[in-house]
């Protein structure tokens, strides 16, 4: 079952996606991850430390749920100084680590500095932040401001650098095209869908930020679909993410394309979701 | 934190409005220590509900369960003899071990009584202290009236009820009940445990000069820590609900700004 990534070599394709496995040393508690695990997202990082968005941030929909946590993380000095070396005690596989950023410095200052930790085998930009530079618009959304970003890092890392896109835009294979020629060893596709619900007692949005990010089997379809155009279109490697749930999810994500596949919401309802998820590929190859 | 299956032995309805269910499990060798909450798998539902340990004995776990959206109406669906799947051991506790001996209370609002009835048993265990418990309902037909009659008959006295219709007990809420027995009495508590509405239990945590701990709830992604969509805000930093609560000491809730 071992893959490459761009020279990563991985024991297998399924890796925990950003933002629902923590820093991943809390689920060996539940699991060998060493023993299961492709390699792990870890939490989104930003320069700074953030909150994130007011509670609730969680809403409940039909086969997923929305989040709009806001990217709380405790800033990329903390992160290296204290999450990795919990990982590292428990993880001996290469890591992917995911880095937000408001502006192109900020990005390319999170991304030198996790470049030089060596459990760091890849890094994974996530696009789907605003811009506060560039009117709020998400990086993500414009394959200017992703050719932008993906250059500006691109000139201070040395380990591979995957994007990973936002679905939230008219054009997925047009980003995708713009990150792979600006220089974008990989990609990750996809992020969570933007939307929203209402509480029918109070007449207001269930989420405090009135929207966030859909995930979860109902955006499945979805993934796929984007993944199977953006891999006729571009040459560089696939991520697969999105409601991936079940070895057979995986299957698919690799006939659509992918390399990899990233299993997020799952975990959430299932901690031992990858566990499974490696188990049953495992007997299905034999 | 484990994964199982648990088999539910009895259900009863608690309340007159069909709203509040007690449901006991054969859950043989969990920890569920008073504060501590599980998160059940639902039929047809995506997300875990959590739901807060009542009482626990080492083999039969009590949970009460008000039914306010379609997850918990599908729990308390469920027939003696099924299954669900849970995390148990979830969450931290509320502290058992004070420095200072003598009068607690206990202020529940609503079905925050449910994780206090299993504290109020453990306190009366421990030599040295005397638990007393206000409980306080919105009416009649929401209280859970079998049960509180079955705690009265047990422990008398020192379970005092209040509604905010004055149908039963004492007219108003929790925390008002509690104020006013403690004034007419002369009683001075060492400390309290709350847990109900946030705005309850940030008027509780006003009330009084002394140190507690409120118990918290939310909308919550995992239940184990690994999403961050229960962090609160607090003055020494971010804290989520469901790792490092759901019992906060007042002091780490501020003014509840989150």
């Amino acid at each position: 079952m071992r893959v490459n990534l761009s020279g990563v070599e991985l024991q297998n394709p399924v890796i925990p996606a950003s933002g629902c496995f923590g820093y991943g040393y809390e689920f060996d508690e539940l699991y060998p991850i060493d023993k299961y695990l492709g390699s792990i997202s870890i939490k989104g990082t930003t320069l700074q430390p953030r909150y994130g968005n007011p509670l609730p941030r969680i809403a409940e929909t039909p086969s997923g749920l929305l989040n709009s946590v806001g990217l709380q993380n405790p800033g990329i000095h903390k992160v290296i100084a204290e999450e990795l070396p919990k990982l590292r005690r428990v993880f001996h596989q290469p890591i992917i680590a995911n880095i937000s950023g408001f502006s192109i410095d900020e990005y390319v200052e999170c991304c030198r500095m996790i470049d030089k930790e060596e459990q760091v085998a890849i890094i994974e930009l996530n696009v789907s932040c605003p811009n506060v530079h560039g009117g709020g618009m998400s990086f993500g959304t414009s394959p200017d401001s992703v050719k932008e970003v993906v250059k500006a890092v691109k000139r201070v890392v040395t380990k591979p650098l995957y994007v990973k896109l936002t679905p939230n835009v008219s054009d997925i294979v047009a980003i995708a095209k713009a990150a792979e020629e600006s220089g974008s060893d990989g990609l990750v596709l996809i992020n969570t869908l933007l939307g929203m619900r209402f509480n029918l007692k109070t007449g207001k949005p269930v989420l405090a930020n009135v929207t966030g990010g859909l995930s979860g089997p109902a955006i499945f379809p979805v993934a796929l679909r984007m993944v199977y155009q953006v891999s006729q279109a571009c040459r560089i490697p696939i991520i697969g993410c999105g409601g991936v749930s079940s070895a057979s999810d995986v299957r698919e994500m690799l006939l659509a394309g992918a390399t990899a596949v990233e299993v997020g919401s799952a975990n959430l309802r299932d901690p031992y979701a990858c566990m499974r998820i490696v188990e049953d590929l495992s007997s299905q190859n034999n | 934190m484990r994964q199982n299956n648990y088999r539910l032995i009895e259900k009863r309805e608690l309340d007159d409005a069909g709203k509040l269910w007690q449901l006991q499990f054969e859950a043989p060798g969990i920890n569920a220590r008073p504060g501590q909450f599980v998160n059940i798998l639902v039929d047809g539902c995506y997300l875990r509900r959590p739901i807060s340990v009542s009482e626990y004995d080492g083999e039969v776990l009590t949970l009460i369960i008000d039914t306010v959206g379609e997850g918990t109406k599908r729990i308390v669906e469920t027939e003696p003899g099924e299954s669900l799947d849970m995390l148990t051991g979830l969450g931290n506790s509320f502290s058992l071990s004070l420095k200072e001996k003598g009068q607690v209370i206990l202020i529940g609002g609503g079905v925050g009584y449910a994780p206090l009835v299993g504290l109020f048993k453990c306190l009366w265990e421990i030599p040295g202290l005397t638990p007393l418990a206000f409980f306080g309902f919105n009416n009649l037909s929401t209280m859970p009236q079998v049960h509180l009659n079955e705690l009265r008959r047990e422990y008398g006295e020192e379970i005092q009820i209040a509604t905010m219709t004055g149908e039963y007990g004492f007219k108003g809420n929790a925390l008002e009940l509690a104020m006013s027995y403690i004034a007419e009495k002369g009683i001075t508590p060492e400390f309290f445990y709350t847990c109900g509405p946030m705005p309850m239990m940030k008027a509780v945590c006003n009330a009084f000069d002394f140190d507690g701990q409120a118990s918290l709830e939310s909308r919550m992604g995992c239940g184990f820590g690994a999403c961050m969509g229960c962090s609160i805000p607090t003055p020494s930093g971010p804290k989520r609900i469901c790792k490092e609560g759901p019992v906060f000491q007042k002091s780490e809730l501020g003014n509840f700004d989150f």
